[in-house]
């Protein structure tokens, strides 16, 4: 099997072949902040590492929050503030905190113009609502199917991304919601945050969908 | 009316869509993935656009954020799509579930809301909210931009609340509720 290091932002590739050594170099002429496809894939390694490191590890703890009265009585009760409302909550935070994220990201990137972002500020508290409401029946969700979800690589990968979402959205309060902002117009580092976090959001809802359908096989 | 409603089903399980569904395993993955998007999308416009109403961010003028309704519009229809195609693939799952029927009640109270938001008037009264010809909010006074400042200040007296403030709210907060049961 041929294998190959590919830099692709420095225009750089190079094939290789197992067991054999080959000397390569290349010569950067522009100093920058660089997000590399062999990144990415340390992240997602990093995210099967953690998975994999509950299988071994911590299956025994996992089991016993599993089978907890707490987690049984959520998962199996047929009471609708059982199971349902916790089901309930995440989608309502999902709602706030994602929602208020696009319209506030789709103002960034230049739809409906005269709408001036200084006074949305005051939807911060509404989203960091969502996040903590989805914070908190993200656990219990996450209590009651354990050995499932923390050995779920996707779950991680789910993690990942609404962390960098969360990060970026704070990058464009700081930039955006100050007041002398709506006389000046918003730069490129504004809207490429604006574009980052909406696909972190829309990457974090797709893992945290999959985690149902992709690697959940029992182990 | 349930003789139609199982003969309904029992047909659209032999239409092609509906094999598609069951048929590809991706399908069904994908299509929830699209419905949290859409629902997404469609919660967040209209819900900021109902806490605007409700008195939050009174700066904020309500026009331009009303703007965004296509986004809103695009949720809906996209979740709308991805509904259709749950049900077209495994009608039965959801004919039999009370709650199921329910959030198409609450779907169809929250159309006659939007319905009533506008042709009862209600828009043409809010989309003047936070200019400076407009009040800020329900129940408070006009605003005028002071000359060579940044601040706001409400000049004239209280005006009469109108009934139906909550109307367009009370919408989005129902059917976040049954967009959750159901899932």
């Amino acid at each position: 099997v041929i294998h190959s290091f590919f830099l692709p932002y420095q225009r750089f590739k190079q094939d290789a072949v197992p067991g054999m050594q080959i000397e390569i170099w290349f010569v950067p002429s522009r100093a920058g902040l660089y997000w590399h496809f062999v990144d990415v894939v340390w992240v997602f390694r990093l995210c099967f590492f953690l998975s994999a490191l509950n299988v071994g590890a911590n299956m025994d703890f996992l089991a016993s929050l599993e089978q907890s009265g707490f987690s049984t009585w959520i998962r199996e009760s047929p009471s609708v503030w059982a199971y349902p409302t916790i089901l309930f909550l995440h989608t309502v935070g999902l709602g706030f905190l994602v929602g208020a994220s696009i319209v506030i990201d789709l103002r960034v990137l230049g739809f409906s113009p005269n709408m001036p972002l200084e006074p949305m500020r005051r939807f911060v508290p509404v989203m960091w609502f969502g996040f903590w409401v989805n914070a908190a029946s993200g656990v219990v969700l996450l209590m009651i199917d354990a050995t499932k979800m923390l050995v779920n690589p996707l779950f991680y990968i789910k993690i990942g991304f609404i962390a960098l979402a969360v990060v970026s959205g704070r990058l464009i309060a700081n930039r955006v919601f100050a007041t002398p902002v709506d006389k000046t117009p918003i730069g490129a580092t504004g809207r490429i945050l604006a574009g980052a976090s909406l696909f972190f959001w829309m990457g974090a809802i797709t893992a945290g969908r999959l985690t149902a359908y992709l690697f959940s096989h029992p182990s | 009316m349930q003789f139609t409603i199982q003969s309904f089903s029992a047909w659209l399980k032999t239409t092609e869509p509906s094999w598609v569904v069951l048929h590809y395993s991706w399908v069904w993955p994908a299509a929830e993935t699209l419905h949290f998007i859409g629902l997404a999308m469609l919660v967040g416009v209209i819900g900021l656009m109902d806490l605007r109403l409700l008195g939050m961010a009174k700066r904020l003028p309500f026009a331009p954020l009303h703007q965004l309704l296509p986004f809103a519009i695009s949720g809906f229809a996209t979740c709308l799509t991805t509904g259709t195609l749950f049900f077209a693939g495994d009608p039965f799952q959801y004919i039999h579930n009370w709650v199921f029927w329910i959030k198409m009640l609450f779907i169809v109270v929250a159309g006659m809301n939007v319905l009533l938001f506008y042709v009862a008037g209600i828009f043409r009264k809010v989309k003047t909210f936070g200019t400076w010809r407009g009040r800020t909010a329900w129940g408070e006074g006009r605003r005028r931009r002071l000359v060579g400042s940044l601040d706001w200040g409400d000049v004239s007296g209280p005006d009469a609340s109108i009934p139906g403030r909550c109307v367009l709210s009370v919408s989005t907060n129902a059917k976040n509720v049954l967009f959750t049961l159901l899932s």
